[in-house]
């Protein structure tokens, strides 16, 4: 077992160098840099933006100073931010927990929606209601996240005024509205896949036994048939969690929410290459480490999955 | 026969599934009566409606698609065909208790087999949750499992072993009435004699009265009290096991015997009995076995043969047996 | 499927297993309305200049009528510029699902070369490839589009190859499934043994055998990108204005949605109603592919 979270904390590694040298390198590529951004309405001569350049370390080759960043990186420096000249690791941890305040606020909205309306949908396959479920999930699944957040704002704040309309804080009332958008967002696929992966375990025969031995009906559904249907259901869950962690951005620059994707935002608007960067990278390998910590709680839910895992790791 | 010790009473019990517009006809007026420490073998072909008999006695058909009809289903007195939910939950694995066919599939593969078996306990009995572990683990050694297992998965355990703990978690409350779909037809030769023999001893020592569902004659001769021949979702002979063996009167039962693989006389060839059953959505209006029937008439393909009583230990369903020179192949030996 | 035609005769069989999905496909209502909203939309797209003047209806600045609610004139109303809203929704068709298809035929072009090379070659080629796509799919897909755009500039064709990008991961994966449950039938060794050129086994023999599953991706593909192409266009890195592509229309209706909501109302529901029926249309399709998914 633990071999095996070793070994795929291992592989992780030339994926997130991966990623930081091909963001690194796209971000270089821009047309305009940090320093015409600095610069810009400042009277200055053409050497003197250069010199600025120079004194930034930005004229030499690019694959240089990757090597220099990737660096860094490997020591935990992900370098300063050009604006506002902070450590960029700073800036993200300061932004990150509202970030993962929403992130975890729109999964429990996820949770809360999709999974009854799944096990609903499943239960009565083929009814009218399941139908309309269906639809309505697919709908969440064609819905642009930041165009129901604006809606949902006009008819929340603007015509009820039941909530404050952009608070710019992480309070209660000023994350209900974008976890909310973003819960129902994630909730197409997650009822669907509890859909399917119910009418698979539905049809077993360990739920005869149950109900022979008198267990309640919704005990049969809620513990018995649940448990088995839970790996994929944890697995779009935790998808979308990870994703949430990464791809909340539009989201939170429709509600002002202060956290990481407005900072990285704001960081490629002001052409600020070295935060624009380190945000990414610091995403990505979030995102891909709370993949694997899904992966890994598998063996608890399954214990035919463990049973794999510790073979697995014996043999190596 | 006084209707006190009567544990499963079935009357006139008719199942149906509704598919995509047509009715497929899986159980036609049967009867069952089982008496408290009795054992009666329900005999028949793949499809003719064994298992859905007894998921009936249950009440755990599907409806929809299913449809039960019957005048009656009893269980320890208490109304299956009309008992709400909650009353079925408390009925089920209490009184009445049901063994499935393939032990593989049957069991959770994500709770531990103790966990399983002490479910059944707690929801039927007043006992705490170390007591009823108490107890699961005693049902476990019953069995012949060391309760050191008890902490295991279904998939560390083998076939056999699965059936064992499918049927410690049946027996866990003793219930009154026992109902067992091909128990060992999953399993080794060697296995299948094994858990059998554990059955047997099991029902002597609680007094269950059991249903043992099965298409192998063979187990029926060793451990069943009266026997009940289905075919096509009827039963077409019932008698106790003396009688349904020596006694045969039934052209269909008559096939089951010949196509037994005769143990004393290897060089006598088997006899199949030819052709299928008919497809349950559509019944012949006649006897349902007359197309395979080598003693069929014009009249069988016509007429519904009614039960008739051969003696008070048995009866049978078939047209010809009114003729009184009639007589098939098997009791002219016997005879 | 694929096990069926190497027995009879390749082409007769797959028409008539065509013919059999299409039947299918018939069956299902959702894809029906689907398929018809998309050839809708799709000849729309393809005639709206024939009856709306770019100059003198889009581009047209209406001081006069700024701001009028939705009503007869205007059905869903003007925006800030006096512009006719409804007029520039149908316009925008022709955007979104330009950009929608390309996007699509980017990933696929892109997603099915890598798909086909890896499968067919297997390690080690396999595995570089494979690493690559790791890592573009670690990246969220709106962060790689913005990074993208933002290098290369906000353009169509920039917005285009930024989503395409994002659309890659997934058409490779199902391209490589595809080509290793084909890859070793024995047709391909017929074709190997014949002495054909390992493009022309890829292209001829083993393309047309992964065609159903990737079709079906593709179509998920169309939906994909024109949400995400709206997403990039609110953040203001998709098409320049004033052409009135969906997202554009949202983003710069944003400014006044505390007023005039039904300047975010109109193009959203399009984009909705685009997406639903493209996504409606590949839920069918994949159903009609495998029917045992359904029941």
């Amino acid at each position: 077992m633990w071999r095996y979270i070793v070994k795929r904390i291992l592989m992780l590694i030339p994926v997130v160098i991966g990623a930081s040298l091909l963001v690194f390198c796209v971000m270089n590529l821009s047309k305009g840099d940090v320093v015409s951004v600095i610069t810009a309405g400042a009277d200055m001569t053409n050497e003197q933006i250069e010199a600025v350049r120079e004194a930034m370390g930005l004229n030499r080759p690019l694959l240089v100073r990757y090597g220099e960043y990737l660096f860094g990186m490997l020591r935990g420096d992900f370098g300063k931010s050009a604006i506002s000249n902070e450590p960029v690791l700073k800036l993200f941890f300061t932004r990150f927990p509202a970030t993962v305040k929403l992130a975890i606020a729109s999964s429990i909205v996820n949770i809360v929606l999709s999974i009854p309306l799944g096990i609903f949908s499943a239960r009565h396959q083929g009814s009218v209601a399941d139908n309309a479920a269906m639809v309505f999930a697919l709908m969440g699944l064609s819905m642009p996240a930041f165009w129901l957040g604006l809606m949902l704002m006009v008819l929340f704040c603007v015509n009820l005024q039941w909530l404050p309309a952009t608070g710019g804080g992480t309070d209660f009332k000023s994350i209900i509205l974008p976890a909310v958008t973003m819960g129902i967002g994630m909730m197409a696929t997650t009822t669907r896949t509890t859909r399917s992966a119910m009418l698979d375990v539905l049809r077993q025969d360990y739920l005869r036994t149950a109900r022979a031995k008198g267990v309640p009906e919704k005990k049969v559904i809620n513990l018995h048939a649940l448990k088995n249907a839970m790996i994929p259901i944890l697995t779009t869950v935790g998808t979308q969690l990870a994703k949430a962690f990464g791809g909340g951005a539009v989201i939170e620059m429709v509600f002002a929410y202060p956290g990481v994707g407005k900072l990285l935002l704001d960081a490629i608007n002001n052409r600020d290459t070295t935060l624009a960067c380190g945000c990414i990278v610091l995403q990505t390998t979030i995102t891909v480490v709370v993949l694997l910590i899904v992966d890994i709680l598998y063996a608890f839910v399954d214990p035919r999955v463990k049973a794999q895992y510790a073979k697995g790791g014996k043999k190596k | 026969m006084e209707t006190k010790n009567t544990v499963l009473d079935i009357e006139n019990l008719s199942v149906e599934f509704h598919v995509d517009g047509e009715i497929a006809k899986s159980v036609t007026d049967v009867t069952i009566k089982l008496h408290e420490g009795t054992t009666l073998g329900l005999v028949g072909e793949t499809g003719a409606g064994k298992t859905t008999t007894a998921l009936a006695a249950l009440n755990l058909i599907q409806c929809p698609p299913g449809v039960i009809k019957a005048d009656k289903i009893e269980v320890c007195g208490n109304d299956m065909l009309h008992a709400k939910q909650h009353e079925l939950e408390k009925i089920r694995g209490k009184d009445i208790s049901m063994i499935f066919q393939d032990p593989m599939t049957s069991l959770n593969p994500v709770f531990d087999v103790g966990t399983q078996i002490q479910e059944s306990i707690l929801l039927h009995e007043k006992l705490s949750r170390e007591e009823a572990w108490e107890k699961a683990m005693q049902m476990l050694e019953l069995v012949g499992i060391p309760r050191e297992r008890g902490h295991e998965y279904p998939h560390q355990f083998s076939g056999g072993m699965k059936q064992r703990v499918v049927i410690a978690i049946s027996l866990a409350c003793t219930p009154k009435v026992l109902i067992a779909d091909e128990p060992t037809t999953a399993l080794d030769v060697t296995i299948q004699a094994q858990v059998l023999e554990m059955m047997k001893e099991l029902r002597d020592k609680y007094g269950t009265a059991m249903i043992m569902i099965t298409h192998d004659l063979g187990i029926v001769a060793e451990s069943c009290d009266y026997v009940a021949v289905m075919y096509a979702g009827r039963i077409i002979e019932y008698g106790t096991l003396d009688e349904i063996f020596n006694n045969t009167r039934h052209p269909y039962t008559e096939g089951l015997f010949n196509s037994l693989p005769n143990i004393h006389n290897r060089v006598g060839k088997l006899k199949p009995i030819p052709g299928m059953m008919p497809d349950p959505r559509s019944i012949p209006e006649g006897c349902a076995f007359a197309d395979r029937c080598p003693y069929a008439t014009d009249e069988c393909r016509r007429t519904l043969p009614e039960t008739l009583k051969v003696n008070d230990d048995h009866v049978v369903a078939c047209l010809r047996y009114n003729e009184p020179d009639f007589m098939i192949e098997r009791s002219r030996k016997n005879g | 499927m694929a096990k069926k035609n190497e027995v009879k005769s390749e082409k007769v069989v797959i028409r008539s297993q065509g013919r059999e999905i299409w039947r299918r496909l018939t069956k299902n209502k959702g894809a029906m309305i689907g398929l018809a909203i998309i050839i809708l939309l799709t000849i729309l797209a393809c005639t709206v200049d024939l009856f709306i003047d770019y100059d003198t209806q889009i581009a047209a600045i209406d001081a006069k009528h700024r701001f009028v609610d939705p009503c007869a004139e205007f059905p869903f109303g003007t925006d800030n510029m006096g512009r006719n809203l409804f007029i520039r929704v149908i316009y925008g068709t022709k955007y979104s699902l330009f950009i929608g298809v390309m996007g699509t035929v980017f990933a696929c072009v892109v997603g099915i070369t890598l798909g086909l090379l890896a499968g067919y070659y297997g390690s080690p080629v396999d595995d570089v490839i494979m690493r690559i796509i790791d890592i573009i799919q670690a990246i969220p897909a709106v962060m790689m589009g913005i990074v993208i755009v933002s290098a290369l500039g906000a353009s169509m064709t920039n917005l285009i190859i930024a989503i395409g990008i994002a659309g890659v991961p997934y058409l490779t994966r199902i391209t490589r499934a595809a080509v290793l449950t084909v890859k070793n039938q024995e047709y391909i060794e017929a074709a190997k043994a014949v002495g054909l050129s390992e493009a022309a086994i890829m292209v001829k023999h083993i393309l047309p055998n992964c065609v159903s599953p990737i079709l079906v991706a593709a179509t998920m593909q169309v939906a994909q990108v024109i949400l995400a192409a709206s997403s990039l266009s609110f953040l203001g890195l998709g098409v320049p204005v004033p052409s009135p592509e969906w997202g554009s229309l949202l983003s710069a209706g944003r400014a006044y949605i505390a007023s005039h909501a039904y300047l975010c109302l109109y193009p959203g529901i399009a984009i909705v109603i685009t997406v639903l029926a493209f996504n409606l249309f590949g839920d069918g399709f994949r159903d009609a592919l495998d029917p045992k998914l359904r029941k």
